[in-house]
């Protein structure tokens, strides 16, 4: 007979049984797990490894979640320090890299509430991030360094127009390249969840977006004309 | 929809979208929506990091070295807990200061009440028992064995009389 006692075990010692698994799997698969674990016996030089082979993403991350540039380094340099403070609590239930992203995420965050107090002291009109882009925000068809940055910049602008849980969504799917499960333990959110965020965020960024959307069709285009 | 737009769906439900969108244009339109942005989002050009980033990092953490009582704090998002425990602070301080503002203010009070009533009634014709409650009163004794002697005195001197 299975008494209700019986069915609290069983289903804890399943819980309990994925959770390990989840460990040892990510243990075997996680690269940069013998990284972690030099750097961990105080290797530093171990730690500057992982800091140059994720340095790349955390700044771009960092500069699609803030993006204000000249703080972006602040945010990115922070995650990597509070990586390094708390590496000893890295138990290895997701990989490396979603755990770095968890932390800039929280920096992130930080920062911008921090800069949300500021500005709101400031008074309205500090930052009016709400209109869609303007004419000047399109870049020329010209590819150069200007056009360069203005692309990015007016992408992250209408980016920050989103609420923070689909402008995360939305940036490591998107921007990041992370993959659908990565971004559910970032976010330690429901896979169903992720996906519903960022159907929404696309879709609240369309318009916003689709001056830019329209300048790169039409510079396809001019190409195509070229090369025939 | 989602997957379909950045192309992560798998084959067999990518062909019943497919046969759905034949026959939906709303949906057509929602995926047309989701494939524009994803592919403009997915060309967005990378943010350059900045010259010598990983060098400041490094040295960061050689200059504030890690401490056996800072981890745990470092870990913390103090911008959530902030705010999680203001109440908890409103509450602790309300009930400091409420608590000490009845503390200060009853005692001396009562204590004030009670010696001129005992001043009215034993001053205008025993001196002798009023120099005794006087002594006793200094000597911070309870209300109960001043009382007591107060009583003693008084029925001291009606046995005179």
């Amino acid at each position: 007979m299975v008494t209700a006692e019986m069915t609290v075990w069983a289903n804890l010692n399943f819980h309990l049984m994925n959770v390990t698994d989840t460990r040892n799997v990510y243990s075997r698969t996680d690269p940069d797990r013998a990284t972690v674990d030099e750097a961990l016996t105080g290797n530093v030089e171990a730690f500057e490894t992982l800091v140059l082979r994720y340095q790349r993403q955390i700044v771009n991350y960092a500069t699609a979640m803030i993006r204000d540039v000249s703080d972006t380094e602040d945010v990115a340099q922070d995650t990597f320090i509070r990586a390094y403070r708390a590496l000893n609590q890295f138990r290895g239930d997701s990989s490396f890299k979603t755990w770095l992203y968890r932390i800039a995420t929280n920096v992130a965050r930080t920062h911008r509430d921090r800069r949300g107090r500021q500005s709101r002291l400031d008074g309205p009109g500090f930052h009016n991030d709400t209109q869609a882009l303007q004419a000047r925000d399109i870049p020329s068809s010209e590819a150069n360094v200007e056009a360069t940055v203005i692309t990015r910049d007016a992408i992250d602008r209408a980016l920050g127009v989103l609420p923070d849980e689909l402008r995360v969504a939305i940036v490591l799917r998107d921007v990041e390249g992370l993959a659908y499960k990565e971004i559910a333990e970032v976010t330690r959110s429901p896979i169903g969840t992720v996906e519903s965020r960022i159907f929404r965020a696309r879709r609240a960024l369309r318009p916003l977006l689709r001056p830019l959307v329209n300048a790169a069709k039409k510079k396809s285009i001019d190409d195509d004309v070229r090369t025939s | 929809m989602v997957l379909a737009a950045d192309g992560t769906l798998d084959r067999a439900r990518h062909e019943q979208l497919d046969k759905h969108l034949e026959t939906c244009a709303t949906c057509r339109d929602a995926l047309e929506c989701q494939t524009e942005t994803w592919e403009l989002l997915s060309r967005r050009p990378s943010a350059p990091v900045p010259l010598g980033f990983s060098t400041r990092v490094m040295a960061s953490l050689e200059s504030n070295p890690v401490s056996g009582g800072s981890r745990w704090l470092d870990a913390l998002d103090w911008g959530v807990w902030t705010l999680r425990l203001a109440p908890v602070a409103a509450t602790l301080f309300m009930t400091v200061f409420l608590g000490l503002g009845r503390g200060t203010n009853t005692e001396p009070v009562v204590a004030i009440d009670f010696s001129e009533l005992v001043m009215a009634w034993v001053a205008p014709d025993n001196d002798t028992a009023l120099d005794a409650v006087t002594l006793l009163w200094t000597d911070d004794e309870t209300d109960e064995l001043l009382l007591d002697v107060l009583l003693i005195i008084l029925n001291s001197a009606d046995v005179l009389r």
